[in-house]
């Protein structure tokens, strides 16, 4: 190989290797993150509750705006929700929707009705000077309102609530107490003020000293960083509550925000909001910091059904319909293995020993040992603490064998075999013997148990077979049964 | 011979439920061991040389079994096993409704079961008895089910004398050999 021609070939192989390299190389996280998530996905579910504006906290007379609880006049926040909601691997719930959630959970009608009544309640003991009476239905009215968190749907009601209480403890003398129900009024509606034209100069002037306070000194609420009450818990649910604060004294202003979820682990973040920056940039920066102290969720769990197994142990017993005789019962022990593989689907399966009992005129001259086995998927249900199961499925029975005789001689004294006895017993004993045999056919069972304490149950079932196959010549069939048995559940 | 499950399986099904209950009503009544009674009016036992034990096994309308006969010391009955005095098959059984009918035939070459004629019993005119057997036949007819068997009973062609029995927790015997004593049971044809 000269030169120039072993140079062709180096440069076609790097060029080569070179190409697979790039097609084989790992995409940039930015674009894994924003890639649609695969089938299956498991997203975690982000509630971003409606933005609590403080901002005009820092007014002294806020103009009082209709906007719905859910709508937010802080761009910023817009923003963030929007960014935050960009991320494909997460189910994020916005304001408007958390609204919806909130109202369309059953206790928060009952709690706002409830609520309510209790307010009108205060607000008349209160106009009757019934202060005590006041303040106590005031503030069940307001703790049953903040429970059912219908401060994010009516927030202005809320506070109006908190107010009255303030005012009444006020009244009472409990200057304490009125300063924390003004707080409260004015975390949950930073908009709350009284008019002087119609509540007292006392009353507006303890509402300033707590707006004041709480603008040198922003708290945020208990219910702030808790789970509510009314939302079930999860682990893959987090709930994202925000509060703006207005610009003050050389502070800028800012989003103040946690992260909450159900085992009560709590995520602070703050964003600052500075004049000239944009309020996309702010948003997308808070969106992406929460992005990453959220899980990144995964492949969603395989629902695995309930594999119950349930073992009985009784007696049994069941007569051949088909019979050449008088129908003769055997007895005997029943084990039923029942497994759940569904929420109402279940197999059965069962294993019976039995011996024959005399017939009626005693013609059997040997007990008759018959083994029985089946297999049966069906159907139960519960009805509180029982259970009703129907199954239908295969049989495989041995009778053992039939022997009869119609010589009375030989049924009581037995069939001399050994030269012995009373030759009354001729001609064999005039045995008509019939070999054990092998039976399959169709196998149906209907069941209903009752629950015991300590996983244990008793249960009663009815059982019938149809033989389709035998292995020789059969004179019985159509086994009509059932079986009580005592029996523990396994999980 | 008829073959039995092991006792403890047995017992163990037994023990379980019985639910056909239509085959648990076996006719099995009357099977068991009675044994005559003389006291009161049961003219059969004043005079007679020897009363009787019924040990019946019922199979719905059939009956069979075997009848032990014993000679009386006194007027009273005595089923001491030093006075039995015969062994024989019941022949001829039939139970139906509350009525019980059926045979022995000391009369025949043997009894059934037994050696030859006197070798066996050593009760006082035993040998006698069975030599000279009074009856052909001895018929019973007999009433009742559970409690008391009352009928008569007829010796050949003499009239029918009233009897009474009762029944007693024996084992029941399905063999004459332990009464023919130091002989096997050759058993006989009938």
């Amino acid at each position: 190989m000269n030169a120039p021609r072993a140079l062709w070939a180096l440069t076609v192989v790097v060029v080569t290797l070179s190409a697979a390299l790039v097609s084989a190389a790992p995409a940039p996280d930015a674009a894994r993150i924003l890639a649609p998530p695969p089938e299956g996905f498991k997203r975690p579910t982000v509630l971003v509750y409606p933005l609590v504006d403080m901002a005009p906290l820092a007014e002294v007379a806020p103009a009082i705006v209709s906007t719905p609880a859910a709508q937010s006049n802080v761009p910023a926040f817009d923003a963030f929700v929007s960014a935050l909601s960009r991320y494909p691997n997460l189910r994020v719930v916005t304001p408007s929707s958390v609204v919806s959630r909130i109202k369309a959970r059953r206790t928060w009608l009952e709690g706002v009705r409830v609520g309510a009544a209790r307010a009108d309640e205060g607000r008349d003991a209160s106009a009757q000077v019934r202060l005590e009476d006041a303040t106590r239905a005031l503030a069940d009215a307001a703790r049953v309102l903040h429970e059912v968190e219908h401060a994010y749907v009516d927030p202005r009601a809320v506070a109006r609530t908190e107010l009255a209480r303030a005012s009444t403890l006020l009244e009472q003398g409990n200057a304490l107490e009125a300063n924390e129900a003004f707080v409260a009024a004015l975390s949950t509606d930073a908009r709350t003020r009284l008019r002087p034209e119609y509540d007292r100069a006392e009353t507006i002037a303890a509402l300033e000293r707590a707006r004041l306070g709480l603008l040198t000194a922003p708290r945020a609420p208990e219910r702030f960083t808790r789970w509510p009450a009314s939302e079930s818990a999860a682990a893959d649910v987090f709930i994202v509550r925000a509060r703006h604060h207005a610009a003050q004294g050389g502070e800028p202003a800012r989003l103040e925000l946690v992260v909450v979820s159900a085992n009560g682990t709590l995520v602070p973040e703050t964003q600052p909001l500075p004049a000239g920056v944009p309020a996309e940039e702010a948003g997308g920066r808070l969106a992406s910091r929460l992005f990453a102290c959220l899980p990144f969720g995964g492949a969603a769990p395989v629902r695995r059904a309930t594999r119950e197994v349930r073992a009985d142990v009784g007696g049994a017993g069941f007569v051949f319909l088909e019979n050449p005789l008088d129908p003769f019962g055997h007895v005997g022990a029943a084990v039923h293995l029942t497994t759940q593989i569904a929420k109402r689907v279940s197999i059965e399966t069962m294993a019976m020993v039995s011996n024959s009992i005399a017939d009626s005129s005693a013609q059997i001259t040997e007990s008759m040992v018959t083994l029985r086995g089946a297999i049966a998927p069906g159907f139960e249900t519960r009805l509180g603490g029982a259970r009703l199961e129907a199954h239908v499925g295969l049989e495989v029975a041995s009778p053992g064998a039939f022997v009869t005789s119609s010589n009375v001689y030989c049924r009581h004294f037995g069939v001399p075999t050994d030269g012995l006895g009373y030759q009354a017993c001729v001609d064999g004993g005039g045995l008509d013997r019939t070999p054990r045999r092998v039976l399959v056919g169709a196998y149906a069972s209907l069941g209903a148990s009752l629950d015991l304490p300590e996983d244990l149950y008793l249960v009663a079932r009815l059982n019938y077979a149809e033989y389709l196959f035998a292995s020789g010549s059969s004179d019985l069939g159509r086994p009509l049964g059932g079986a009580l048995s005592l029996g523990y559940q396994l999980r | 011979m008829t073959r039995r499950a092991p006792s403890w399986l047995r017992a163990e099904l037994f023990g379980a439920l019985c639910l056909g209950a239509t085959a648990c009503g076996t006719d099995r009544a009357l099977t068991g061991v009675w044994q005559q009674v003389c006291e009161g009016d049961a003219s059969a036992c004043t005079d007679a040389a020897f009363v009787y034990k019924l040990h019946l096994g019922r199979f719905g309308d059939d009956l069979t079994g075997l009848v032990a006969r014993y000679a009386k010391s006194g007027p009273a009955a005595s089923f001491d096993t030093l006075r039995e005095c015969g062994c024989y098959l019941v022949t001829s059984g039939s139970a139906r409704a509350l009525t019980t009918r059926f045979q022995i035939e000391p009369g025949m070459p043997s009894a059934l079961g037994c050696p030859a004629v006197g070798h066996a019993f050593s009760a006082p005119g035993c040998e006698d008895a069975i030599a000279n057997p009074p009856c052909q036949a001895v018929q019973f007819e007999l009433d009742g089910e559970s409690d008391t068997l009352v009928g008569t009973m007829k010796c050949d062609d003499a009239p029918p004398v009233t009897v009474r029995f009762e029944p007693v927790n024996e084992r029941l015997r399905r063999t004459c050999v332990g009464a023919c004593r130091n002989a096997p049971d050759t058993g006989s044809s009938e």
